[in-house]
């Protein structure tokens, strides 16, 4: 069986079809390494300087805790240095949130894309495993059994003892190694270019996500490359192997994901932006409507008996008005992870989805921003109630509406600033806490498609007729 | 003769296994691509008429000229069923406001922002990916493939010229997969008017056959590229090779790899820079309203911090309802008008100026994606049905037309930011009396007194809607092929065919059969 093995190894390496690919693949690898590093810095230095600002900005209105409430900020994204792995469309993804102490407004983009760019797939290890080393692998595997048989090699290496098990696993082994030792020279010289133009953070928290992008690349091109070891054993003639692998490889790199957007869409409807600003105003009407006649008056003292109204009128409006915002965005996460569910029928969907949850880009990212942001404003508003509460001239009502609260229903005393929350010790804190889940179903599922793309090639091959 | 040669290869390729998964895949693909992106194109339109409609009925409920603020809609081009291209990316709607250049189309009607970088399953990906495939399938073994079994041999000691035998074999690949193509638009194009009733004009019957017909050249220039390597080589596994390598390069790499490269040669500014620089305008706006205040400590003047939205001023007058009164609120709204249009403007020539960066960005990417075929037939088939980028920045060059043509009709019949005075008012400022003003502002305070809304009591209680001809009609014709701009492309596309077909034509007369 190793015997076999190291006869393909040595094949294959030799092999016309591995020298062009691989080296396409490699160099697809360098570029990946330069592309992303380059981003990355740009992005550093974008986001620190927007850290930089908002606390200088910030700073300005600490002496104030009414205007400090009030201060509009705009939470950014920090760059993800995992996006080599899987750039999961981030550069189309909303990566900002404007927000105070009271209000989270729309989310919004802020980063270097250029629009007039057609949306195209980036260079990333996704787009690589999937796409070239998929295709790679369907090349070396689609003549090794049905070619073998047309040269006539196949009647005579299970003449000379061989049995079909060892020869499936000799295969197997061998081809799978020639994939590897692309693989591999391509992605330490990628980690090496990252390393050493700054792409990637030499933090030992990158360890564990990268580690895990390996582990289900080489799964995801041990599956294709099972895949066209069992269609090479179920079919009699190479060339017919060939051309039902590039259908499926079609199929699986371009047609499902492209469906799973489309059905995503049907299944999962979501309201127009248009809907969702009637019902907004609807819901602060109705509000308004039901609440205590007086809540709308301000007439300049805070201690009025019809202030605790309008605090609670506002209060309620802000949590209603968010909720259904709220919705809304949970319903377009919904519908892209769908998409990305259904994609994952095909294993480069599956990789796709896996290697955007590892490395916290695409769709997570996405998510996280929205918890992020979600929490930072309660952090900021709890930080203003607690403030508020060792100052004993005011009634203790903390709300506010946008850009303007009642002046004095809470405390205008200055705070230090070291003492305010900071968006960016969220992030750190949401990276500190491991927020992003591990894709352990996507891993088993991957393994079933090892499983079941192995066993179908294992049965086609005992059953196959060499003559 | 040649007739006879071409039956023949045109019978051979009929019987093939390749064949037949073209034909399946094909017409599987394409229907299932017509079918959804049609009924994804009605619902767009659906949510388009409905926006107009509700921008309709709200122009009704405007009664006064400064109030006028239209939202202009972009309708979904009905040709986005054949190639999606950038027409869901961007938004479809732009408020046109007078003291605020339109910079961006907001919010799509059903359209979902986390996925815009998913592929979508259109024509385009069908011809650039599937189809240009199966050109290369055909193409890759009809010459080393027949060298290596032996009928090349046969073939060429007959009496027929070398020529003929590779225009044949050329020919005969193109007709065959002519059918699946030919074949699946007509299906697709007979669901679309049989189950989902969509209609096209005539030009867009055009566009949609040049649409098929760069499906067809694609695949042209993929079968001949096959079969040159084919050509070039002795052993089909290795023209295989070779020309899935100039495959993979040309249709999925470069385009990808060109765009980077730009990013690299032509960065961006930070996103930041535009944020900053129109606050710093804001900034500087706001303390011009100041420095206005502090000239004129008798207007009892104020400035609220951050209320930018529409259509504020930032300052508000404190009333009292004097003529004394009035009188400072007219000069008020002479020194701020001046100012938000020239705010307007910077801002935009800030927007604009990065503009020039992105395009800049554009060419360079394009021009490096010069070799790639598959970035020729994106602009070839978008072009054709019209869903590139020049949709949305032309539907964007209109809408600031309009807002110019909307402040040149204000501004011609005199009319001013009345709500800057703390009251409505339909009426040139040249036309008010000014003892009307303590008098509206006596009945203001009634009607507030009384506990009623403004909207209650201004408005149609006073004038009715306003007539018609003070909302100009918004007229762009957007939703048409833009035949002109598919020229460059298509042409590339077919000197590429020339070239690839004469380096094969050349390689299989000095072809050693043997």
């Amino acid at each position: 069986m190793l015997k076999i093995a190291a006869h393909q190894l040595k094949d294959g390496l030799r092999d016309a079809k591995f020298i062009f690919l691989s080296a396409l693949i490699i160099v697809a690898f360098v570029a990946n390494g330069a592309v992303f590093s380059n981003k990355y810095q740009h992005d550093l230095n974008d986001y620190s300087d927007h850290v930089q600002e908002t606390g200088r900005l910030m700073q300005q209105v600490c002496d104030n805790l009414q205007k400090l409430a009030l201060f509009q900020q705009v939470m950014i994204q920090p760059p993800q240095p995992l996006a080599f792995i899987a750039e999961g469309g981030t550069t189309m993804m909303p990566n900002a949130v404007e927000l105070n102490a009271f209000s989270r407004w729309g989310i919004q983009y802020s980063r270097r894309s250029n629009d007039l760019l057609p949306a195209l797939p980036k260079l990333d290890w996704n787009f690589i495993v999937g796409v070239l080393i998929s295709l790679l692998a369907f090349l070396v595997s689609y003549g090794s059994v049905a070619g073998e048989k047309k040269a006539g090699t196949l009647r005579q290496v299970l003449s000379n003892q061989v049995s079909k098990l060892n020869l499936f696993f000799g295969k197997y082994l061998g081809l799978l190694a020639v994939l590897f030792v692309c693989f591999f020279i391509g992605i330490i010289i990628n980690l090496f270019v990252l390393f050493s133009l700054g792409g990637l953070p030499a933090d030992p928290g990158m360890f564990q996500p990268v580690a895990w992008a390996i582990l289900l690349s080489l799964l995801c091109i041990s599956a294709f490359l099972l895949i066209g070891l069992a269609v090479s054993s179920l079919t009699r003639e190479p060339a017919v192997a060939l051309v039902v692998l590039l259908v499926l490889w079609v199929i699986a790199v371009f047609a499902i994901p492209g469906a799973g957007r489309l059905i995503a869409e049907q299944v999962v409807p979501i309201r127009t932006q248009a809907e969702i600003k009637d019902e907004i105003a609807r819901i602060l009407q109705e509000i308004e409507d039901n609440a205590p006649p007086d809540a709308g008056n301000w007439n300049g003292d805070p201690f009025a008996p019809n202030v605790p109204d309008r605090a609670k009128m506002w209060i309620d409006q802000r949590a209603a008005a968010s909720r259904i915002q709220d919705d809304y965005y949970n319903s377009l996460i919904l519908q892209t992870k769908t998409a990305q569910t259904l994609a994952s029928v095909s294993p480069y969907g599956l990789l796709n989805d896996s290697l955007q949850m590892t490395s916290g880009t695409g769709i997570y990212g996405f998510q996280q921003l929205m918890r992020n942001s979600i929490a930072y404003r309660q952090q900021l508003y709890q930080f203003v109630v607690n403030r508020d509460s060792t100052d004993n001239t005011t009634p203790h009502l903390v709300y506010g509406l946008y850009s303007y609260c009642d002046a004095g229903v809470f405390s205008s005393k200055p705070v230090p600033f070291s003492a305010v929350p900071k968006a960016r010790n969220i992030w750190n804190e949401s990276v500190r806490a491991g927020d992003s889940d591990l894709p352990w179903e996507h891993l088993l599922i991957l393994l079933g498609f090892n499983l079941v793309a192995g066993l179908v090639a294992l049965v086609a091959l005992l059953r196959y007729d060499p003559r | 003769m040649f007739i006879s040669l071409l039956s023949k290869e045109i019978r051979n390729h009929l019987l093939t296994f390749r064949f037949a998964a073209a034909f399946v895949t094909t017409i599987a693909l394409v229907l299932v691509s017509f079918w959804v992106l049609g009924d994804d194109y009605l619902r767009r339109r659906d949510a388009y008429n409905l926006a107009a409609e509700e921008t309709a009925r709200q122009d009704h409920e405007i009664y006064v000229p400064s109030q006028i603020s239209p939202t202009l809609h972009r309708p979904p081009s009905k040709l986005s069923i054949f190639t999606q291209g950038e027409d869901r990316r961007f938004g479809n709607s732009v408020q046109v406001r007078r003291w605020e250049v339109p910079l961006r189309a907001e919010g799509s009607f059903t359209d979902n922002m986390l996925m815009a970088a998913l592929p979508s399953l259109d024509l385009y990906t069908i011809f650039a990916i599937v189809v240009s495939l199966f050109g290369i399938l055909f193409g890759y073994d009809s010459i080393s493939g027949e060298r290596e079994r032996g009928t090349l041999k046969l073939q060429c000691t007959g009496s027929v010229s070398r020529g003929t035998i590779f225009l044949t074999k050329y020919l005969g690949g193109l007709v065959c997969l002519a059918i699946p193509l030919v074949l699946s638009m007509m299906a697709g194009l007979m669901l679309l008017s049989f189950f989902f009733s969509i209609s096209f004009t005539f030009e867009q019957w055009i566009a949609i056959a040049c649409i098929a017909l760069s499906g067809l050249i694609f695949i042209a220039l993929f079968l001949a590229l096959g079969l040159t390597c084919s050509a070039l080589v002795r052993n089909s596994s290795v023209a295989l090779v070779l020309v899935l390598f100039i495959w993979i390069l040309g249709v999925l790499v470069i385009p990808s790899a060109a765009q980077s490269a730009a990013d690299f040669l032509v960065p961006l500014p930070s996103s930041s820079e535009l944020t900053n620089a129109v606050k710093a305008t804001e900034r500087e706006v706001v303390a011009r309203l100041e420095g206005f205040g502090k000239e004129h400590p008798a207007y009892g003047w104020g400035v609220w911090s951050s209320n930018w939205s529409v259509p504020g001023t930032g300052g508000y007058l404190k009333y009292d309802g004097t003529v004394k009164n009035y009188r400072d609120a007219i000069e008020f709204v002479r020194f701020v008008e001046p100012l938000m249009s020239s705010r307007a403007g910077r801002i935009w020539d800030i927007y604009n100026s990065q503009h020039k960066n992105r395009q800049q960005q554009a060419m360079i990417a394009g021009a490096l994606s010069l070799v790639s075929p598959s970035f020729h037939l994106r602009e070839l088939i978008t072009s054709l049905a019209n869903t590139g980028y020049p949709v949305y920045g032309n539907f964007m060059d209109s809408v600031r037309r309009y807002r110019r043509q909307m402040i040149n009709d204000f501004e011609r019949r005199g009319y001013f930011s009345d709500n800057a005075l703390g009251f409505f008012c339909r009426r040139p400022a040249s036309d008010i009396d000014e003892s009307e003003f303590p008098k509206r502002y006596e009945y203001y305070k009634q009607q507030v007194a009384l506990g009623r809304r403004t909207d209650e009591f201004v408005g149609p209680h006073l004038w009715g809607p306003l007539p018609e001809d003070h909302f100009l009609p918004f007229s762009h014709s957007l939703d048409k092929p833009d035949f002109a701009a598919s020229l460059q492309p298509g042409l590339f596309l077919v000197i590429s065919i020339a070239i690839v077909f004469s380096i094969g034509f050349v390689a299989f007369l000095r072809y050693d059969v043997r």
